[in-house]
């Protein structure tokens, strides 16, 4: 009922796919790393949240393989779509350990300005687009890109990350509809962690999310979302079907439910492990780097003053109408005036 | 200079602009091969072909949510809701998306496009093809909103709206989309956005409109000067962001106001004007100022008619207030 699962390795760590991605022993490494940093970023954000330093955070934690394994997979001008618990994603595209923690802080080094609810970040100088709160919202948009890409000849793909609750939005089937039709060169990761708000069919009445693709003219994967070989096979797949015009996939990965204790990062550690690119020194070498670069950005972050008060009426507009000059005024009355920009 | 009506007149100012700008693309319903249910994006899917005129799939968020990514990889794209009506699935889209990105980016996503979409009563169209919700727009940061009433503007203002950096919602009064024509320089000319218009000048009454309801309000102040009464029609042009000093130098001058709108009264567009006047023109006012309006109802069908403001009732309330 829900087709096949596809993964490079076995629970035992054994290549069962032949066709895996080619990498070698130093991209395996480097994955890593990334894999590990964004769990000890995520790790150090949820302590920040726990004890009240940050308003709001949402964990990454159980998706690195995915975040991170697709976004290994594009080119810097491919377009990325990102939801709320791309932190991995956010890394790969360039974004820094301190551009995270300031968004986070709405200090007025973030990006941002201090505009959004910590985690939705963006970052155009990855192509990494600014996150809605609106669920699936993304996902129309990111087939307008898409078009554009290929009304322009442009050869790059749009990669469009979302949780499994988006797919009971309407924004979920309009923007995969529309993609079907233009076949535009979008990739639909679905980053399934199986515990969507609301209420779902049960599973012997519910095809996977990836099957439903066919309804839109197009192929579904569902791959194992804590096997990163298997997700940079099916993203690498996938992206090269898009630039070379062969349309749209959707990819379902499937991630731990909660209370599943199959972890992406060990998985990958034991992994490597057993190829011998593994060793306790250099996990001590890396977390202890990992340790040093989150007390730093953390000290930073928590130091850096807020935007100025009156930072928040500019980039409602390109210009500032006679309202917000207005407001500005008297937002300003008894207040040291501001650039603008924090 | 061609006299041309203000559908032709949208459909000029959007051809010459995709002849001058290559990032200019059209979609939506129907715009493509059937040139628009209006006719308003006629034999563009010819000269520009396909990748540049896009006939979509009936979703209006699926429409805007694609404009959304080109505006975003750097196109200008300009969607079309068929109907101002059928806005709504594409409400969530334009309200927390197009309107918001500059803004929650810090700046570093502006979300340029043009949401072209006709609305206003007055052809027998029933609930669904009839409405002037423009407040819903008006009351959305971040959103333009511009209404022309004549063919120059309409070319005049479409072209500043896509050459503006920021979104805008331009609405079309479909209601007088054939029946108003005027003359329309083939020169590139452009009319300002944020700048009110004098149609007609008088001392005795200020009347503030916009799109359709500027004719009725152009009959109603004959009618005026039939009786002696000179009015200053100011025709808005753009609601958001408004032109304050034509509002508060008309009502300067002449000490009274009405403000005329189709759509429902209560917290419609008109109650911003009379907010505004209230608030920095109590002293020039010697009369209560007076909105003229739809009904507080959903629009109906066959009554539309007395439904809508015409110059009779606009006349009335010229005399109420210039007789206060």
């Amino acid at each position: 009922m829900r087709g096949e699962l596809i993964r490079v390795l076995s629970d035992d760590l054994e290549v069962v796919e032949a066709e895996g991605p080619k990498l070698d022993d130093r991209d395996l490494r480097t994955l890593y790393e990334a894999m590990a940093l964004s769990r000890a970023l995520d790790d150090r954000c949820r302590t920040l949240h726990r004890d009240g330093k940050i308003g709001f955070y949402v964990s990454s934690a159980g998706m690195e393989a995915t975040s991170v394994g697709a976004a290994y997979c594009l080119s810097a001008e491919d377009w990325v779509f990102p939801s709320h618990r791309d932190a991995g994603m956010f890394l790969m595209r360039g974004g820094s350990a301190q551009a995270w923690l300031d968004q986070l802080y709405g200090n007025s080094d973030d990006l941002l300005s201090g505009r959004q609810l910590p985690n939705h970040h963006s970052l155009p100088s990855g192509r990494f687009v600014s996150i809605s709160g609106t669920l699936g919202a993304q996902i129309a948009q990111a087939t307008g890109c898409g078009v554009a890409m290929k009304a322009r000849g442009d050869r790059s793909a749009v990669l469009v990350s979302f949780g499994e609750a988006a797919k009971a939005q309407g924004g979920f089937h309009t923007g995969l509809n529309f993609a079907g039709v233009f076949a535009a060169p979008v990739i639909f990761l679905c980053q399934n962690r199986r515990f969507a708000t609301g209420p779902e069919r049960p599973p012997e009445r519910d095809k996977s999310l990836a099957a439903r693709a066919v309804a839109y003219g197009f192929g579904g994967v569902r791959v194992d979302g804590t096997d990163i070989l298997a997700v940079i096979k099916v993203v690498s797949e996938a992206r090269e079907r898009a630039v070379e015009g062969g349309g749209p996939t959707l990819i379902e990965a499937e991630l731990p439910a909660a209370g599943d204790s199959t972890d992406p990062v060990a998985r990958l550690r034991r992994y490597l492990e057993l190829c011998g690119l593994w060793d306790a020194a250099w996990e001590e070498e890396l977390s202890g780097r990992g340790r040093e670069l989150l007390d730093a950005v953390v000290a930073r972050a928590g130091a850096t003053p807020q935007p100025a008060p009156d930072s928040m009426i500019f980039d409602v507009y390109a210009e500032l109408p006679w309202m917000l000059r207005e407001e500005q005024e008297t937002l300003m009355q008894g207040c040291e005036p501001g650039d603008g920009h924090a | 200079m061609p006299e041309l009506s203000i559908v032709e007149a949208v459909n000029f100012a959007l051809r010459e602009e995709m002849r001058r700008d290559e990032r200019v693309v059209v979609l939506g319903e129907d715009v493509g091969a059937l040139g628009g249910v209006f006719r308003a994006t006629d034999g563009l899917l010819e000269e520009f072909g396909e990748d540049r005129v896009l006939d979509t799939p009936l979703a209006e968020g699926g429409i805007i949510g694609s404009a959304v990514g080109m505006a975003l990889y750097g196109l200008r794209p300009v969607p079309e809701i068929q109907f101002v009506d059928f806005v709504f699935p594409g409400f969530d889209q334009i309200v927390s998306e197009v309107a918001k990105y500059r803004y929650r980016s810090g700046g570093q996503y502006p979300c340029p496009m043009v949401i072209r979409t006709p609305y206003g009563g007055g052809i027998r169209g029933g609930h669904y093809h009839s409405q002037s919700n423009e407040a819903y727009f008006t009351h959305t940061p971040g959103l333009v909103v511009v209404i022309p009433s004549t063919p120059y503007d309409t070319v005049g203002l479409l072209r500043s709206a896509m050459r503006s950096e920021d979104p805008v919602v331009f609405m079309e009064p479909k209601r007088i989309y054939r029946t108003v024509r005027g003359e329309v320089p083939e020169e590139d000319f452009s009319v300002p956005i944020g700048v009110a218009r004098r149609a007609r000048e008088g001392g005795d009454v200020s009347v503030f409109a916009y799109g359709a309801m500027l004719h009725e309000c152009g009959r109603a102040a004959e009618l005026a000067a039939e009786r002696g009464i000179e009015v200053d029609l100011i025709d808005l042009r753009t609601l958001l962001p408004l032109d304050i000093d034509a509002v508060l130098e008309s009502v300067a001058k002449t000490g009274k106001a009405v403000i005329v709108q189709e759509a429902p009264k209560f917290c419609g567009y008109g109650a911003e004007i009379a907010a505004l006047l209230a608030e920095t023109a109590l002293l020039h006012l010697e009369a209560p100022v007076v909105r003229v309006a739809g009904f507080d109802t959903p629009f109906p069908y066959a009554l539309e008619s007395t439904y809508l403001p015409d110059a009779a009732r606009v006349l009335t309330a010229i005399e109420q207030v210039v007789n206060f």
